[in-house]
């Protein structure tokens, strides 16, 4: 069975955060995190002021910035989104707090291109880039 | 409870499941859709609580859908004679300018005090584009003074469920027709058609210059 990291409730990272396996977010991060083909899920106390980039992402905390996920999102009714989401598939559950825009079109809208930067290159051993 | 047959004896079995919420078909709103995605690829603005099931159908059909949780107005404080006025918080919705091909705002019209309608209203004209739509369901007798503000479903096009979901009642307004054009005065209204449960439902659109 596949490990899954987390990043517990007391950790605040500041920078860009990438990865080559699934990761779960309690604590607080700021910056970036880019988990390409891997599962991003924000935890309930999770808090995250970020451009994220994942296979699909659970928001079951905070999350104040862009997602863009290969297969889905999913925000839970605990869940609080503040910013734009670009995936084939989204559930956004009732009772859930969301302000932006969704696009679930492959190729996206010109206007959330060209505020979303490129993704960056993630080597086979990408490092994980943070300041504690 | 228990339950019986029509004859009167007892029902054996397991309890049926609860039926599926029968929808409502809105015309208008089917128009406004269709109407929507003729240019393509449209922008949708969805105004009131979150219905998740009816932005991701509309994103799912190709649309890009925005979500405004807006913050409803407040009254204006009355003010005494040589009284300073008091700062108000502006309507405003996160969007820029002309941003929207359809704005669907649903009964959030009914919420808004009658001395913030115009203000509301032209915020609401702001992020639209030329030809872009706006459906929005006004009450004209309300079943009660207060209440949640309601959600909206789609089941299709022109199918909609209406739903309350939790949370703290305001208070509601009913608008006449003549306050509602007054404050939607950007935008020329394309019909007022009064349902059967005395919910108007009114498609405007902003009209171009010449």
């Amino acid at each position: 069975m596949e490990k899954i990291v987390n990043i517990g409730q007391s950790i605040h990272i500041k920078g860009e955060l990438t990865g080559n396996e699934d990761l779960t977010i309690e604590g607080k991060v700021e910056g970036k995190v880019f988990l390409k083909d891997h599962n991003l899920t924000i935890g309930a106390n999770g808090k995250i002021t970020a451009e994220i980039q994942a296979k699909t992402v659970m928001v079951l905390g905070e999350v104040t910035g862009n997602i863009t996920a290969d297969d889905k999102v999913e925000v839970a009714t605990s869940g609080s989104m503040r910013g734009d989401i670009v995936a084939p598939r989204v559930v956004l559950a009732d009772g859930a707090k969301f302000r932006g825009a969704i696009d679930m079109d492959r190729k996206p809208a010109s206007s959330a291109s060209a505020s979303k930067p490129a993704m960056e290159p993630v080597g086979a051993a990408a490092a994980k880039t943070a300041t504690l | 409870m228990s339950r019986t047959t029509r004859g009167g004896g007892p029902v054996t079995g397991p309890s049926p499941e609860p039926a599926a919420p029968a929808g409502q078909p809105c015309g208008a709103l089917g128009r406004a859709i269709a109407r929507a995605f003729r240019g393509g690829k449209p922008e949708i603005l969805a105004l009131g609580p979150l219905c998740g099931e009816s932005v991701v159908y509309l994103a799912g059909r190709g649309a890009r859908v925005h979500v405004d949780e807006i913050a409803l107005p407040e009254p204006l404080p009355t003010r005494q004679p040589g009284e300073t006025p008091r700062e108000v918080t502006p309507v405003s919705i996160s969007l820029p300018e002309g941003q929207c091909d359809l704005v669907l705002a649903w009964e959030i019209l009914d919420f808004v005090p009658p001395d913030r309608l115009v203000e509301f209203g032209a915020e609401i004209a702001r992020v639209m584009r030329t030809g872009a739509q706006l459906l929005v369901f006004a009450h004209q007798k309300p079943p009660s003074e207060y209440s949640v503000v309601p959600r909206y479903r789609l089941l299709a096009d022109d199918l909609i469920v209406r739903e309350e979901p939790e949370g703290k009642p305001l208070r509601r307004y009913v608008h006449p027709n003549r306050e509602i054009e007054r404050a939607l005065s950007g935008l020329s209204i394309q019909g007022i058609q009064l349902q059967r449960n005395q919910l108007r439902e009114i498609l405007a659109s902003k009209a171009g210059v010449g």
